[in-house]
């Protein structure tokens, strides 16, 4: 870094002395181009921040709902939950031993989707979930389904809510309803779920059910580069193509 | 409130200015503070906002106070819980204004020390151009860059982005901040835009 780019950084930072500052402040009112330098490193700064800023919301979240699960639950849970992967990974090494290669398209479509495990629910009240939380960890996912349907009557704005909805709909193998819930969630008003649920209803467009809608989603997508997924989309659009 | 150790103050500031799993650790604490958790809600609540309202606020005071330590804006004038517990109240004062409720009514009391908690609040507007401007980087930039801003040191950054020293990897987040001043040359409009949204401001 040349001894100027430092001066802005401290500049901007706020790291200069009265002095130096004072100086600085003179020399930025008569130099044009100089003005252009912090306002760019300023622009890089800010922008770097926001990125920041969006991590910790993400991290944020997940305390928000590991908050709501009771500890005894999260140790059960987490014990039940490694033996069950142990047994998964035996499992599905053998069948991919054994059975016919995957195609492509599928394996990227099940690596690249976003599933609600990762993400945790905000204020709600946990006792109208609990229950349907529970069920859905325990593939109960029709039951889970109605109390999700039920619970949505009288909250239709719970976006996380019909996220959820969505993907239960998936792991019951309901595709159909899968890309209808997630349809009418991308094109909802939510930040947060609406990209999610539109890369989803891609995804599970893939290779063969690619319609007007996916057509303009995928073009939504590719126009806004800051579109969570924009990046990915090339990738799937291999599979379109 | 019933926080009052300084010496737990000192070490969470200097867990957040750290990298990594130290500062997500102070902020997992921080977050762990339920009676003053409990105070945002109620002012929330009694100010005519809802609990998702209250945990909203309560997250971008955390976000805010994150930030304003890093920064230097901190100026350890208060307890670290007192100065978050301003910040929300400022926060839930900056959106109801913004939605143009009914005025105010403060149900707790004021805590000592909150002064200003110097929030910088964005536009949109402006969240929308530096999006743009973070989507000019390529991925392995964007990463460096960001580990970076979150103050990690240049041997994790090594580490993390499997690069063969600290001094690599000081070289090439130096690259990406010149890549990215070049392309923000071959973008003016979006410095413009951004001044336009100051100048905006200033009015």
């Amino acid at each position: 870094m040349s001894i100027l780019e430092k001066k802005i950084e401290d500049y901007l930072l706020g790291r200069l002395s009265d002095q130096d500052l004072a100086e600085f402040k003179s020399q930025l009112k008569s130099d044009p181009s100089l003005q252009l330098e912090v306002e760019q490193t300023k622009a890089i700064h800010d922008s770097l921040e926001l990125e920041v800023e969006m991590d910790l919301r993400q991290d944020l979240a997940i305390m928000a709902s590991q908050e709501n699960t009771p500890a005894v639950v999260k140790s059960i849970w987490s014990t039940k939950w490694a033996l069950v992967a142990v047994i998964a990974a035996l499992v599905g090494a053998s069948f991919w031993m054994f059975s016919t290669k995957r195609p492509a398209w599928d394996k990227f479509a099940s690596d690249a989707y976003v599933g609600y495990d990762f993400e945790g629910l905000r204020a709600v009240d946990q006792s109208i979930f609990s229950g349907i939380l529970e069920e859905a960890r325990e593939g109960k996912y029709g039951s889970a389904i109605e109390g999700l349907e039920s619970y949505l009557d009288q909250h239709p704005q719970d976006y996380e809510a019909r996220f959820l909805r969505a993907h239960l709909y998936r792991e019951q193998g309901n595709q159909t309803q899968a890309r209808n819930s997630y349809k009418q969630l991308a094109q909802s008003e939510s930040i947060l779920w609406a990209p999610r649920a539109s890369w989803n209803y891609l995804l599970l467009s893939i290779p063969d059910q690619w319609d007007d809608t996916a057509k303009e989603m995928a073009a939504k997508i590719k126009a806004e580069r800051n579109h969570p997924y924009h990046d990915k989309l090339p990738q799937l659009l291999k599979y379109v193509e | 409130m019933n926080r009052t150790n300084p010496h737990e103050d000192l070490d969470l500031v200097q867990m957040i200015l750290s990298s990594g799993s130290t500062r997500r650790k102070a902020i997992e604490i921080i977050y762990g503070w339920s009676t003053l958790k409990e105070n945002v809600q109620k002012y929330v609540l009694s100010n005519s906002g809802s609990e998702a309202d209250a945990l909203d606020v309560f997250h971008e005071g955390i976000i805010a106070l994150d930030r304003n330590i890093r920064t230097g804006k901190f100026r350890k004038e208060s307890t670290l819980e007192g100065y978050l517990f301003g910040i929300c109240r400022y926060v839930w004062q900056n959106q109801r204004r913004k939605s143009q409720r009914e005025i105010l009514t403060d149900s707790l009391p004021d805590e000592k020390g909150d002064g200003d908690p110097e929030i910088r609040t964005m536009k949109m507007e402006e969240r929308d151009i530096l999006s743009k401007i973070v989507a000019l980087l390529d991925g392995s930039c964007r990463k460096i860059l960001s580990l970076w801003k979150k103050s990690f040191t240049m041997l994790e950054i090594a580490e993390a982005l499997h690069l063969s020293s600290p001094e690599m990897a000081k070289k090439y987040k130096y690259r990406c901040i010149k890549k990215l001043k070049a392309e923000l040359a071959l973008n003016p409009h979006l410095i413009i835009s951004l001044r336009n949204v100051d100048s905006r401001k200033e009015d």
